[in-house]
This record gives C-alpha cells, sequence and structure tokens, in this order.
C-alpha cells in the first residue's frame, strides 16, 4: 500500500562490527558500502564475531504515530509505526544496506538464480525462534503465503509469484512467473514467522519471531515492550529492554523527551525542532529518508482525465515557499514522483511557480473558471501535513480550483483511497524498500489502479525494469518511467522528508539511515 | 414607638414613594440595587452580543488564505502587506482577530440555538408531565434519566461520524443532550402551579386542557425557563468548544474557539496566543453570562434570595 511503510532492518554480523567501529570514528553516521551482493553467490562474511557484549540498560522510545498492530504479514503491514516495532522482533531473509542500495545476508546466507525464473535462498543453519524452535525453509515459505493470502498493502510485490518449493529444510526456492528483478527489495520486507503458530488467533499480539528482541508485553495503544533475546544468532542487542511508548501528540512527545521520560523520538516538526535546540540533555542528527508528501489526482474522473487540469495544479503551487517557510530542515523540494534517496532516482524539470500558466492550462482546458473537488486525507500523516494541506487549498483556490477539506479518520480515508472514491489524494508515502520498483510498478501500472492512471507505454517500461536483473538498465528504465509519471502530473509531488531525530545524552551508536529506524545497535549510558 | 406614615418630603430622602411604609421603602431600594447590580453584569454580556454579531462584519475572515510568510507571528507585529496583527498569527499566517471574532459568533449562535431548542423541548416535555402526572409523567421522566445517563461524548461521535461536523449537527448534539434540565424545571412549576387556585377556578368556568396549559401554565413557566437558560447558555458555550477541541464540533473552516485551541495545541511553548487567546475569551465569556444568570435569578426571585 503506498501508506507509511519501511523495514529497516539492518542487521548482520559483518555489518554490526563495522557500524561499531564507524559508531565510534564518525558519531553513528554511516558511509561505506559493503558487499553483501545482490546476485549469484553472496559469500557468508567471516565470522570473526566482536567481543559478546551483555546488553544492558533500557531505550525508551515514542514513535510518531500509535502502533496499530504486530503483523506485519497482514493487511496493516504498510504502517510505519508496526514496521518499526516488528524490525526487532522478526527477521527478514535479506537486510538493505542502510547506506546504499545493496542487500546484506541476513536469515539468507546465501542466494543464486539457477534460471531466470528461480531465486534460491540457502538458510543459515542453527537459527531459533524465540519459544527455541527452530527456524526452517517450511516457515520462509508459510510466511509468503501468508502475505499473499491476506492481500495487505504488499501483496501486489508478488504478483509475478509462481510457487515456493522446499526441498530442505534449508533452502527455499522461489519461482516466478517472468523473470523478477526486484526480489531482495521485497523479501527485505518479508518477516519470517513460525509456520506452526502464525494462524493461531491472538498469535500477533505477542508474537514469536527470531529477532534480536523478544515481546515481554503489548498494551495496544499504549506500550509494547521487548527484552533482549538471548538465543539471537547474531550480535546481541546494546539494550536489555526496548520499551515503544505510545505518545502520537507531538508536544507531549517532546516534553516527555525534555523530562527524560522518553529517550528518542522522531518525526518532529521544524518548531519543536527551534525548541529543542539548544537543550543540554537531548542531541538532533538528521537524515534524508524515502517519505515524502504527494497529492494524487483521480485520474479516471472529469475533469483530473485532462493531463492540462492536472499540470495546472502543479503550476500552481509555490513549492520554494512552502518548503522554506513550512519544512524548514524537515523537507526538500522533490524533483521526481519518487524520493531522491530511491534507486531509480532521476531529477525531472521542475514545475515553476506560475499562476497565470496554471490559469491559461485550465482554460485551454475548458475550465476558465476553474472548478470544485474535494481532497480525501488522514490528519496523522506527517509532520505538518495540515499546514500543508491548508497550503494547498489556497494555492489552488488562488487558480479558481476549489478544494473541500475531506479529511477523515484513518480507516475511513484508508477504505475510501482503495475504492478510488475521490477527486483528490493527500498524504504521505514511504518507499519502503528503496528502490523505484515498490513505488513506481506497485501504484502507477493500470493493473494496479491505485489513481485510475493507465498508460500501456509506461505499464511496458515498469514490467520491462523489474524483469531484469541488470541493474543499470533498471536504472535507465526507471529514468523513463519518472519522466513520464512528473510531465503528466499523476500527481503533485511537493516535499520530500528529512527524518529529525531527538536523543537525549546517553543513547549511543544509533544508525541513521534513510529508511526507519531500527534500534538493536543502540546502547544507552547513563 | 408609634410608627408614622412618612409625609412626602421624607418618603424622597429615603428613596420610598409618599405612603410608603419603611419596609416598602427598604424593598424598593433593594429592588433597585438588584436592577443596577444586573444591568451591571449585563454590559459584558451585551458586550460579548455585540462584538460576535458585528466583529466578523468588519474583520472579514478568510478560511482559505494562507500567508506562509507571515506564519508564527507574536501579537502586535506589522506583517508583510503592512497591517498590524494584533492578537498575532497562526501557523499558517492567518490572522488571530479574525479567528477569534468569527469563533465569537459561532459561539453566540450555538448557544443561543441550542437553549431556545432544548429549552423548546423541555417545555414540550416538562409541561405534560407535570400537568398530567400518572403514566405520561412516568413515561417522560424516564426518557430524561435514559438521557443523562447516556454519555454526551458518545452521542457527539456518533452524530459526527454519521451526519457529518457542521454548525447545524452541534446544535442537534448540544440540544439532544441538554433539553432534560428545562424539562425538569417546567415539570416541578408545572406541578406547582396545577392546585393553584386560579387553575382549579380555570377548570371550574369550563377552561380545557389546552386553554389551561397555554393561557395559565406555561407563562408562569417563562420566568424560571429564562433563568435556568442563562446559565445553560455559558454551559453550552462551553460544551461546543469542547467538541471542537476534540475534533467533533464545527469543521475546520468554522474557526470555533475550541477549535482555534486546538490548532494551537502544539504551539503551547512557541506560539502561546494561538491557544491562550481563544481560551481566555471562552473563560470571560462563559464566567460572564454565568454571573448574568446568577444575578437575574436574584432579581426574578428576590424571595428566593438566601443571604
Amino acid at each position: 500500500m503506498d501508506t507509511p511503510s519501511g523495514s529497516g532492518n539492518g542487521r548482520g554480523i559483518t555489518r554490526r562490527m563495522w557500524l561499531r567501529g564507524a559508531a565510534a570514528a564518525a558519531g553513528g553516521v554511516i558511509g561505506t558500502r559493503l558487499t553483501g551482493g545482490t546476485g549469484p553467490g553472496a559469500l557468508l562474511p567471516a565470522a570473526a564475531a566482536p567481543t559478546a557484549r551483555v546488553p544492558t540498560g533500557t531505550l525508551t522510545v515514542s514513535l510518531p504515530a500509535r502502533i496499530v498492530g504486530l503483523d506485519p504479514l497482514g493487511t496493516q503491514a504498510a504502517e510505519e509505526s508496526l514496521r518499526t516495532a516488528v524490525a526487532g522482533i522478526f527477521d527478514t531473509l535479506v537486510v538493505r544496506s542502510p547506506s546504499a542500495p545493496k542487500y546484506l545476508p541476513s536469515l539468507a546466507a546465501k542466494w543464486e538464480t539457477p534460471d531466470p525464473l528461480s531465486w534460491v535462498f540457502t538458510l543459515r543453519p542453527g537459527v531459533k525462534f524465540h519459544d527455541g524452535s527452530a527456524l526452517t525453509a517450511n516457515d520462509v515459505k508459510a510466511s509468503l503465503q501468508r502475505l499473499v493470502a491476506l492481500k495487505g498493502p504488499y501483496a501486489p510485490l508478488w504478483i509475478a509469484l509462481d510457487s515456493v518449493d522446499v526441498p530442505n529444510d534449508t533452502t527455499v526456492r522461489i519461482k516466478t512467473k517472468t523473470p523478477f528483478g526486484a526480489m531482495l527489495p521485497n523479501v527485505s520486507l518479508l518477516s519470517i514467522a513460525p509456520a506452526s503458530k502464525m494462524d493461531q488467533p491472538g498469535f500477533f499480539t505477542k508474537p514469536i519471531g527470531s529477532g534480536p528482541f523478544r515481546v515481554v508485553s503489548y498494551r495496544p495503544d499504549a506500550e509494547l515492550v521487548l527484552e533482549a533475546n538471548p538465543g539471537y544468532w547474531g550480535a546481541a542487542p546494546g539494550v536489555k529492554t526496548l520499551r515503544f511508548k505510545d505518545i502520537p501528540e507531538v508536544a507531549a512527545r517532546v516534553t516527555a523527551l525534555i523530562t527524560g521520560e522518553i529517550d528518542l523520538t522522531f518525526g518532529l516538526p521544524p518548531d519543536q525542532i527551534t525548541a529543542l535546540q539548544g537543550h543540554k540533555d537531548v542531541r538532533l542528527l538528521n537524515t534524508p529518508s524515502f517519505r515524502y508528501y504527494m497529492v494524487w489526482m483521480n485520474c479516471k474522473r472529469a475533469p483530473f482525465t485532462d493531463a492540462r487540469v492536472r499540470q495546472a495544479m502543479a503550476y500552481a503551487l509555490d513549492v520554494d515557499t512552502i518548503v522554506k517557510t513550512l519544512m524548514k530542515g524537515i523537507g526538500r523540494r522533490m524533483s521526481a514522483p519518487i524520493p531522491s534517496t530511491a534507486f531509480g532516482y532521476a531529477p525531472q524539470r521542475p514545475f515553476a511557480y506560475d499562476t497565470a500558466k496554471a490559469k491559461q492550462l485550465l482554460a485551454a482546458a475548458a475550465l476558465p473558471n476553474g472548478f470544485e473537488c474535494t481532497m480525501i486525507w488522514n490528519p496523522d500523516s506527517g509532520p505538518q501535513d495540515r499546514e500543508l494541506a491548508q497550503a494547498l487549498f489556497s494555492y489552488w483556490n488562488a487558480v479558481g480550483i476549489k478544494v473541500r477539506d475531506g479529511q477523515a479518520e484513518r480507516p475511513q480515508w484508508l477504505d475510501k483511497l482503495l475504492k478510488l472514491d475521490w477527486d483528490l489524494n493527500f498524504q504521505s508515502n514511504g518507499d519502503a524498500t528503496g528502490d523505484a520498483d515498490f513505488v513506481l510498478r506497485r501504484l502507477y501500472t493500470t493493473q494496479a489502479n491505485r489513481n485510475g492512471y493507465a498508460n500501456p507505454q509506461l505499464d511496458q517500461i515498469l514490467n520491462a525494469a523489474v524483469e531484469t536483473v541488470d541493474q543499470s538498465r533498471r536504472k535507465l528504465l526507471y529514468a523513463q518511467a519518472c519522466e513520464i509519471v512528473w510531465d503528466q502530473a499523476v500527481g503533485v509531488y511537493p516535499v520530500e522528508l528529512i527524518q529529525t531525530y531527538g536523543l537525549r545524552q546517553g543513547v549511543e551508536e544509533f544508525v541513521l539511515t534513510p529508511n526507519f529506524p531500527t534500534f538493536e545497535t543502540v546502547t544507552v549510558r547513563r | 414607638m408609634t410608627i408614622e406614615a412618612p409625609t412626602a418630603a421624607t418618603a424622597r430622602r429615603t428613596g420610598g414613594r409618599p405612603g410608603d411604609t419603611a419596609w416598602q421603602t427598604a424593598q424598593r431600594l433593594r429592588q433597585r440595587r438588584r436592577i443596577r447590580r444586573l444591568a451591571a453584569w449585563g454590559v459584558p454580556v451585551a458586550l460579548f452580543v455585540v462584538i460576535a454579531v458585528v466583529g466578523p462584519i468588519l474583520v472579514p475572515y478568510d478560511p482559505v488564505t494562507v500567508r506562509l510568510a507571515d506564519r508564527i507571528r507574536p501579537p502586535g507585529t506589522v506583517l508583510h502587506d503592512g497591517t498590524r496583527a494584533w492578537l498575532g498569527t497562526d501557523q499558517v499566517g492567518k490572522d488571530l482577530v479574525a479567528q477569534v471574532l468569527q469563533g465569537a459568533r459561532i459561539s453566540l449562535l450555538v448557544g443561543v440555538a441550542t437553549v431556545a431548542v432544548a429549552g423548546l423541548l423541555g417545555l414540550a416535555a416538562g409541561v405534560p408531565a407535570g400537568y398530567f402526572g400518572g403514566a405520561i409523567d412516568g413515561l417522560l421522566m424516564r426518557f430524561a434519566d435514559l438521557q443523562l445517563a447516556f454519555p454526551s461524548l458518545l452521542l457527539a461521535i456518533l452524530i459526527a461520524a454519521v451526519l457529518g461536523r457542521s454548525v447545524t449537527n452541534v446544535i442537534i448534539t448540544l440540544s439532544v443532550t441538554r433539553w432534560v434540565t428545562f424539562a425538569r424545571v417546567t415539570r416541578a412549576t408545572t406541578l406547582a402551579m396545577r392546585e393553584r387556585e386560579f387553575v382549579t377556578a380555570a377548570r371550574a368556568t369550563g377552561a380545557g386542557t389546552r386553554r389551561i396549559m397555554s393561557r395559565h401554565i406555561i407563562p408562569l413557566t417563562v420566568t424560571p425557563l429564562v433563568v435556568v437558560a442563562t446559565v445553560e447558555l455559558g454551559l453550552v458555550i462551553l460544551a461546543e468548544a469542547s467538541l471542537s477541541f476534540l475534533g467533533l464540533g464545527t469543521p475546520p473552516d468554522h474557526p470555533s474557539w475550541g477549535l482555534i485551541i486546538a490548532n494551537g495545541r502544539n504551539y503551547l511553548s512557541t506560539a502561546w496566543w494561538i491557544s491562550t487567546i481563544p481560551g481566555v475569551a471562552l473563560s470571560v465569556v462563559i464566567l460572564a453570562v454565568g454571573l448574568f444568570g446568577d444575578q437575574l435569578n436574584d432579581y426574578l426571585n428576590p424571595k428566593a434570595v438566601s443571604k
């Protein structure tokens, strides 16, 4: 789904070793690339284990949105808060490197493509779930089948899936109907749960995974408490207890950070950031992210069937002023329909702020006096979303486009969105895999039908891009796709977000990634 | 000592009328004092009404246009177009004066409309209940108890979810939850009045039920109803602000005071004026209305006053 999403699994022995060294040297910022391998025969990294450290201390984190559940294979899988919370509980076959579009071994020690339609993953031996049972290839198969069967937001990623074979306990063979270049990004989102237990009712209220943390307690809308998993196959986490506290109100979160009730939070709007600067107990870190704001037009509904109307709406916005005033320090002007941090990004010609041209285009589309429409959205999309929505209404109103405010509670908004029962849709979105396929092919093909846009040429390009493993060819194809979506103004893409983290003194070795944060490397020194 | 009737001169000096007894003079003085107090406490209320009616006309409110370059300016700053924002601007640059005035109008409108509707509902339920007694009384009062037991917030959520947010829906929600007070008051008055001699006399002369109710009972319920209405007005304004604060009241382009306070929630430490100014206005208006209601009660029910 195009709702906030992402799994930032940054695990793997080699990476952790390297991370701690780099963190010590550069204060928590990552730089170099690692040879995790995206092609056949990735090597198991040399097991030069770090000095085994004992997890100590408690880290209390507050996420920008409530944790809606703990099921990473179901219909809420794309929710940002859920992915962040379960990242420590479950493992995936591979993880994306925090700094580059490369994939590192996690549960899969190596993988290969014996023929264009098969991917064979060899699992690392000796992995146990939190209840002591062994993790086998069958669990991988069951997890994938469940993800597809529940028809959640990630199911469309697996449209090309043909079958999953399990020749033995440590081998998984995934067969696809067409060659599939986006296998690694996709499996980086596939959390592995125990096959024998995952379908039991209530399993996901206290789920069992194989990750560095196990669930102690979960009180929905209040708190999730995790503790370090002593039987973890990888390096032990830095803290013994990881608590997620639900504090959705920004002002309350900032206060909690200042008073020490929580140790870490993010999703801070610029006004709160200024309030925190100079505070002696709090330090601020920021990183470009995969998240961005967008407004879609329903391309199946008049007047948005006419590309000139959509382009007029793009020309009507003064994006530079919006970024300078509302998004100061937390956003950059977008120059493509996907964020600049994603693989496949190619900068496009920006739409200048030109109200005359906007009115001209509207007149050419036989709408000289503008028109009326409604914009659906949910006011918990991200920092400054309410202000951004008001700014959009204002700029469009100035060229005669009267937009009614159709804000709704999140389930109602999601429902309307999926039924295509809207004129305009405003939301934040995230590229959960850091790969253009996740956004462009999942959301903009005729078959996807998420915003009514149907362009056979674009479909061809996107399908070709996913059916090849040649990354440079993919990059070229995605550049073409970006150009089509941008120039045709399928949506307006004003801002991509810079994520700002607030950490209390004593919280160290936190890894900055454009994806969702993970906490297994963090140590708390008091 | 004999008590003499004062002369005209004595009367004028002490404030009485010629022919008054000392007690009557004292009574007159007390009454005048009450009227003066009533007028004094009525001034803030009248001021609120005038501001609410006239203010938005003088300072028009544009719900759509934002002025990003002027966002979060403290009260008194001069903006980019040369005007002065006396109460500051909010997080998208909209002037707070226009919003507060618009909020005053919404508060007045919702308050008066709710009290009128709830009052009528209460009258329609309370008078028959008190007059007929028996099964009708039982039925209506149990219904009232049911209404009181039902949490008003849940009803507000239901109405906002089903019918959407609008000023009309707020009036509906608040009327439905608040008619019971009016019903109880009118029922009590009716009960007291129906055994009085003039009612028996009217019945003896052949007056029907409807005539008795409309000619004799209802006019007598007006006074207590007016007092309750004034007190309820303050409470309704507060309830409306609470619903809007929670997002269950007026829609986003109608800046009720509750809504403005909610908007400023995340800026309490950086832009305190967004929440504080409508909050102060709300407190002052509710206090003024409540105290005026109190004085009105003193004025209309002098025997009930316990000094």
